[in-house]
């Protein structure tokens, strides 16, 4: 026997409960059914689920003769739908008059429809109208409203029964542009609707039964939905004692830390509570939460007040679980009732013992809120924990890449041996990432941009790194396109300028560098090789937008278009060339504003060794001199984001 | 200045009457008056009535600082809105916090749907297990283990 396991109690605002759970469905085996007028005990209809849409269907034996009309299975939808306007032929189909009772039934309120060809299923004249509606696409049309003969099985609980007819089944006809997003085959919905015209409500008023029902969905294979009375087993859930006693107490012991009175016990319960301190919310009374651990720990099934709590008499609520003595039977500690069963979605799988239950749509669904909201709250994540996310369901991952996260501080990355260092400023916080393939003592790292580092080996081999994931980009040899040159003149020094873009999303980069000698090389993603551009003294250079930005040995900015085959410099249209900036000597970064306007931030050292200052400039372009900028205000976010990584 | 009142009804039809300038924090409710979608009262079919009382309260309290001291508010009273609003959230359940972004969302009142987002993103996400968080916020994991290892792998940095 499962031994229940009660954790955290005291540290946590809900009751978790865990144990294995076996679910018997174990139908009752009565026997006495020969009645002089034959009551179905239930009614039920086979299901399957249809593997390429994955909706489920069902089987409904329509008109005269009989024809098996196979539609889909529609938990919300209002009634039973079916295509009138190709092949339905009967001879039992009944258009109902306007203003029958049968239309107020349907709840058609609309007036008579009228028939303009000659009369045939779904086409008539003086009948009502109603709305078949595709759940699936969310699609409305018009039909007639019409009565024909089904025909269903009957069971009595333990083995199928006789077929039974239902003369006069109200349903609405549909048009064949309705079937659209459909199961193949099918030729309409089955709604299960709570409406009067919903087929469990006309299953009930047909056979006096109870208006319940209960489905067994199958994830493969065929699984079957019940009318009438179910197979449930007992309205409560019992548990042995030794749980029972467990989880009462426990119960009780967070009602009490809520403030709720306990009074008297009802029976058959053992804990019951007045309702004066208990709030009502949408899932029931706002009473302490119970999690029923399944198959493993990730699955739970959470119980709110309103699958929890009876209410026995005005103002007492008592907790609907019941002792079931030492045992309950010989196989099973905890059997769950019907209660706690209702208005959840069950789903048996009984060829791999499990149960999933879905909680019926209005209880809230963390894992599917709408795109906006989720990347609202991603975005309020700190790095980490947004990484961590993304891994909790494939919908969160889905959004999460289409979250903006502006890093609006840099992140230091610290290099040794063996490790990278992280360095987070918002979360005052290190990370350490080991770096096998790295070493960084045979290695240049030219230029960094998001995650990913531009790296130049010994052999002169170049190559794209991100430092997380570890995953590796490599560019083409250098050495092909300088065939007849002395390859020393051509290796990246540390003096050489050099700068990379890479956009993950777009799986886009353009890197680019510069040699001593008066070599710039750039390469973007697609190109065959590097190109070279000759005559360019480069001292620092900046990417954005297609262009390079190059500030050289004599002051000034040059610009090369990156984004024609051509790789030219950009002459018209470069308001640079002839002011060149006026202080020297300090180390010095480019950063490029949204707008394509070049800045130039310089850095001093400030009072103390450890402190750095840094001014920015940009050129008047009218005047065209070099002025310092006084204010960042004007300036857009990214542009903020991208001075301050310059500094880091 | 006149005090103008605005009916809202709740989609289980209850009926709040609020000042124009509690009502107006919400920038959805503005096109609905302006639709004449609502004559007298302006229905929210997709509100309950306890979390529009939320949003009210939430509303009123902050139409009230916006008020004082002509628009410049200090920061002591900016203190106290955010430490009223902190115990706003504190004391709603998971259902209610669930419900109240729904609604903000709707009804497009800016600092209330921040407020929740961060206050779900720092209280229910934030340093949290994946476990932890698929339990809290009652998700199942629907990746296959292929697909969750390569969810985990693309950070890894960030599950240590």
């Amino acid at each position: 026997m499962a031994i229940p396991l009660l954790r955290s109690l005291m540290a946590n605002p809900q009751i978790i409960f865990s144990f294995l759970l076996l679910l018997l469905f174990s139908l009752s085996s009565s026997t006495s059914l020969t009645q002089p007028s034959f009551r179905p005990k239930a009614l039920i209809l086979p299901i399957t689920k249809d593997q390429s849409t994955l909706q489920y269907t069902t089987i409904i034996n329509q008109r005269t003769p009989l024809v098996a009309a196979s539609v889909v299975f529609g938990l919300g939808g209002r009634q039973l739908w079916v295509n009138c306007d190709e092949g339905y032929v009967s001879t039992t189909y009944q258009p109902p008059r306007c203003f029958s009772a049968v239309c107020s039934r349907a709840g058609s309120s609309h007036g008579c429809n009228e028939c303009f060809i000659p009369a045939r299923p779904g086409c008539h004249n003086n009948t009502c109208g109603g709305t078949p509606d595709n759940t699936v696409t969310r699609t409305n049309g018009a039909g007639d409203i019409a009565l024909d003969v089904v025909s269903i099985q009957s069971t009595n609980g333990s083995n199928p029964g006789r077929v039974v007819t239902i003369p006069n089944l109200i349903f609405v006809c549909g048009s064949t542009f309705l079937l659209h997003g459909l199961a193949r085959g099918s030729v309409g919905m089955a709604g299960m609707g709570r409406h009067n015209v919903g087929l469990p409500s006309q299953f009930a008023a047909a056979f006096s039964s109870n208006r319940k029902f209960a489905v067994c969905l199958p994830s493969r294979g065929r699984g079957v939905a019940f009318f009438g009375n179910g197979p449930t087993v007992n309205p409560y859930t019992v548990m042995e004692t030794s749980i029972f006693n467990a989880f009462t107490s426990a119960f009780v012991r967070e009602a009490a830390a809520r403030n709720i009175t306990r009074v008297s016990s009802v029976d058959p319960f053992g804990a019951c509570f007045s309702t004066k301190n208990v709030g009502v919310t949408r899932v029931g009374y706002a009473v302490p939460e119970i999690q029923l651990v399944l198959q493993s720990d990730d699955v739970v099934w959470r119980i709110f007040g309103g699958n929890s709590m009876v209410r026995v008499s005005d103002g007492v609520i008592c907790l609907g679980f019941v002792d079931g003595g030492v045992y309950v039977n010989a196989r099973t500690s905890v059997v769950v009732g019907g209660l706690q069963l209702e208005d959840n979605l069950i789903e048996l799988d009984l060829a791999r013992n499990r149960l999933e239950t879905t909680m019926s749509e209005t209880r809230y669904d963390w894992s599917n809120l709408s795109p906006d909201i989720l990347r609202s709250i991603l975005e309020g994540l700190t790095s980490k924990d947004f990484h961590r996310a993304r891994a909790v369901c494939s919908n969160w991952y889905t959004v999460s890449t289409t979250c903006v996260r502006p890093l609006l501080y840099p992140w230091r990355v610290l290099f040794d041996e063996h490790s990278t260092y992280l360095f987070d400023p918002g979360e005052d916080n290190i990370y350490e990432i080991g770096h096998p393939e790295l070493d960084l003592f045979k290695t240049n790292i030219m230029a960094s941009c998001s995650n990913w580092l531009l790296i130049e080996d010994a052999r002169l081999n170049f190559y794209l790194q991100n430092v997380f994931t570890r995953e590796r980009i490599n560019l083409p040899r250098i050495m092909s396109l300088l065939a007849v040159k002395e390859e020393w003149q051509f290796f990246p020094s540390e003096d050489s300028a050099s700068c990379m873009w890479i956009n993950e999303r777009a799986n886009d980069y353009v890197v680019a560098w510069s040699s001593i000698q008066g070599y710039l090389f750039s390469y973007k993603k697609g190109d065959d090789s590097w190109w070279s551009h000759q005559d360019i003294e480069c001292e620092y250079m900046a990417y954005k937008d297609e262009k390079l930005y190059v500030y050289t040995f004599d002051r000034c900015i040059k610009i090369l278009d990156l984004s024609s085959d051509l790789r030219e410099e950009v002459v018209i249209g470069n308001p640079y060339p002839n002011h060149p900036f006026h202080i020297d000597s300090h180390p010095m970064s480019l950063v490029i504003t949204s707008s394509g306007k070049v800045l130039i931030v310089v850095s001093f050292r400030g009072y103390n060794d450890d402190e750095r200052s840094f001014n920015i400039y940009e050129m008047n372009l009218e005047s065209g001199s070099w002025e310092r900028v006084t204010s960042l205000a004007g300036y857009a976010k990214s542009t903020i984001a991208r001075l301050l990584s310059t500094y880091s | 200045m006149s005090k103008k009142n605005i009916v809202l009804k709740s989609s289980n039809g209850i009926i709040f009457e609020v000042e124009e300038a509690v009502a107006l924090q919400s920038e959805t409710i503005p096109y609905m008056i302006e639709d004449d979608c609502a004559n007298d009262t302006i229905p929210l079919a997709n509100v309950t009535g306890d979390i529009l009382a939320l949003v009210i309260e939430y509303c009123k309290k902050h139409v009230v600082v916006a008020d004082g001291d002509g628009g410049g508010s200090s920061s002591s009273s900016q203190e106290d809105l955010k430490n009223w609003d902190a115990q706003f959230m504190n004391d709603l359940d998971q259902s209610k916090i669930f419900n109240l972004l729904l609604a903000a969302d709707f009804l497009n009142i800016k600092t209330l749907f921040d407020l929740t987002c961060q206050f779900v993103a720092d209280t229910m996400i934030k340093g949290k297990s994946v476990e932890e968080v698929r339990r809290t916020l009652n998700i199942e994991k629907d990746y296959t283990s292929e697909e969750e290892a390569k969810a985990r792998q693309e950070n890894e940095w960030a599950f240590k």
